[in-house]
């Protein structure tokens, strides 16, 4: 009785993972012997999961309610632009659409929130399960790219300046890819969640039109996702590239210092390969 | 999750309305956004609006701080939920999903919402949003040790409103593994929310 008296007053910091690593080794030992107190902490874990449920199961916000706070963000950065007006003497200089997009980009960094405050298990190609199913899995990621690559659901923006309020859900900085040398058409951007058994992970999915056909280009955080074999490795100009067809669709692939890219186009490998090894 | 949805749930836990909720959330919005050159790149973002969210539904709705709880109350003896035994903790949970058992699972926001609103945020911000001790104390300005005791007492509290209706859908029997004499027992701290009110208000 007078350990469970001395490891229940460290049980609520075990279960929140914060006791001090001296003492983790006591607890687990005593756990591992005391019916008792692995019942009071699986039922501190049953509490919290319970909870966490519940309280986002009842918090699901409203469509009316997020456009009333997009409607507010909007009006407070109108606000903006006008004290700013009005504050500089040569007024005329500054354009609104300068602050605008400010005030939008924060709106979106809010409304997308970040995986990185609170790492979730994302996948992988080099998972456990061996090289088999690591291809399986590339399979399975190339499958949604394409999915995503000829879906026409609207851009989610379609204003560059807000591709900076991309990443703390992609985890990556996501820059605008200059596609002018190919004449590509700008058509906007969205957060693309692929999925497989080993989670979710979030890319940013820009969209552009190169002479009527489709490109798509997706940057996501290569630590966490690699899309390599089965592809096929090259080399273009001085960068190593991955390429290949998934349904007709050709896609290529690269990796930039932990920025992946990958790109999905209606076109034929070479461009894709091209494509992608331009961007950085 | 977006902040948005964090946001929204922790508010509603707070103010135990939707309505409000929004309220809250969007005014929290709106100052984050007029302050956003005092985020630091990099920091926790969702830990930083939660801050804001608690200062404000402070200065809204409780100007003298959160809604009083009884700091010295009886805590001495952390056995003294030993009122509980292992079977019954058993009983509470499903083991297949790891969680409370379902019936027990659809009372648990009401048994939060009855938690003074001290150990509620605690529950909320170390339980749902999973933050960590210290960024608890920096969102409460507590100290730490305040942060874990009112997380004690509010999981406590729950537990108990748990285990009640545990018994009254007849989940769990009476407490057979108690253990201890009767006349121990009544001299035991009080943990059930009503006697928790009543020293609260004469507090
Ligand atoms: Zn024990």
């Amino acid at each position: 009785m007078s350990a469970c008296r001395r490891v229940v007053t460290l049980l609520d910091a075990y279960a929140d993972g914060e006791l001090e690593p001296e003492h983790v080794l006591e607890m687990e030992a005593h756990l591992a012997d005391c019916h008792g107190c692995s019942s009071r902490l699986q039922l501190e874990h049953a509490m919290k999961k319970s909870l966490r449920r519940q309280v986002y199961a009842e918090a699901q916000p409203s469509e009316a309610f997020q456009d009333r706070i997009l409607a507010s963000f909007q009006a407070e950065a109108e606000r903006e632009a006008v004290g700013k007006l009005e504050s500089s003497q040569r007024g005329a200089m500054l354009s609104w659409s300068s602050i605008v997009p400010l005030a939008a980009a924060a709106a979106i960094a809010l409304f997308w929130s970040s995986h990185t405050d609170n790492p979730v298990k994302a996948v992988s190609a080099g998972n456990s399960d061996g090289n088999h199913a690591s291809i399986l899995n590339v399979e399975q990621l190339l499958d949604q790219i394409v999915d995503r690559h000829i879906d026409r659901s609207k851009p989610e923006f379609t204003e560059p300046a807000l591709l900076d309020g991309m990443e703390p859900e992609v985890g990556v900085p996501v820059h605008f890819p200059s596609l002018a040398q190919y004449g590509a058409r700008w058509q906007g951007g969205r957060i693309v969640p692929l999925h497989n058994q080993n989670g979710t992970l979030n890319t940013a999915s820009l969209k552009f039109l190169v002479d009527g056909h489709r490109v798509t280009v997706y940057v996501y955080n290569s630590e966490r996702l690699a899309l390599g074999s089965p592809l096929k490795r090259r080399v273009v100009g001085n960068e190593p590239v991955y390429t290949g067809w998934k349904r007709g669709y050709s896609i290529a692939t690269a990796d930039r210092h932990g920025v992946g890219y990958a790109v999905a186009t209606d076109l034929g490998e070479d461009e894709g390969a091209e494509i992608v090894a331009s961007l950085h | 999750m977006s902040h948005l949805t964090t946001l929204l749930a922790v508010g509603s836990r707070l103010t135990r309305s939707t309505a409000e909720a929004e309220d809250l959330v969007q005014d929290t919005l709106l100052k984050a956004l007029r302050a956003r050159e005092h985020f630091t790149p990099g920091s926790n973002m969702r830990a930083w609006l939660l801050r804001i969210l608690t200062n404000t539904f402070i200065n809204r709705y409780r100007r003298g701080g959160l809604e009083r709880s009884v700091l010295d109350g009886p805590d001495a003896d952390p056995l003294a939920d030993g009122w509980i035994g292992a079977s019954t903790m058993e009983a509470m949970r499903d083991p297949e999903s790891r969680a409370m058992r379902a019936l027990l699972e659809k009372e648990i926001v009401a048994a939060l919402d009855e938690l003074p609103e001290e150990f509620r945020l605690a529950v909320v911000l170390s339980d749902v949003e999973e933050l960590s001790y210290k960024e608890i104390s920096e969102i409460m300005g507590c100290p730490i040790g305040t942060v874990m005791s009112r997380l004690h007492r509010g999981r406590r509290l729950l537990k108990r409103r748990l285990y009640d209706h545990a018994r009254t859908l007849g989940i769990v029997g009476p407490e057979e593994e108690v253990g201890k004499p009767a006349q121990e027992r009544a001299g035991e701290a009080v943990v059930d929310l009503s006697s928790y009110r009543r020293k609260a208000s004469n507090a």
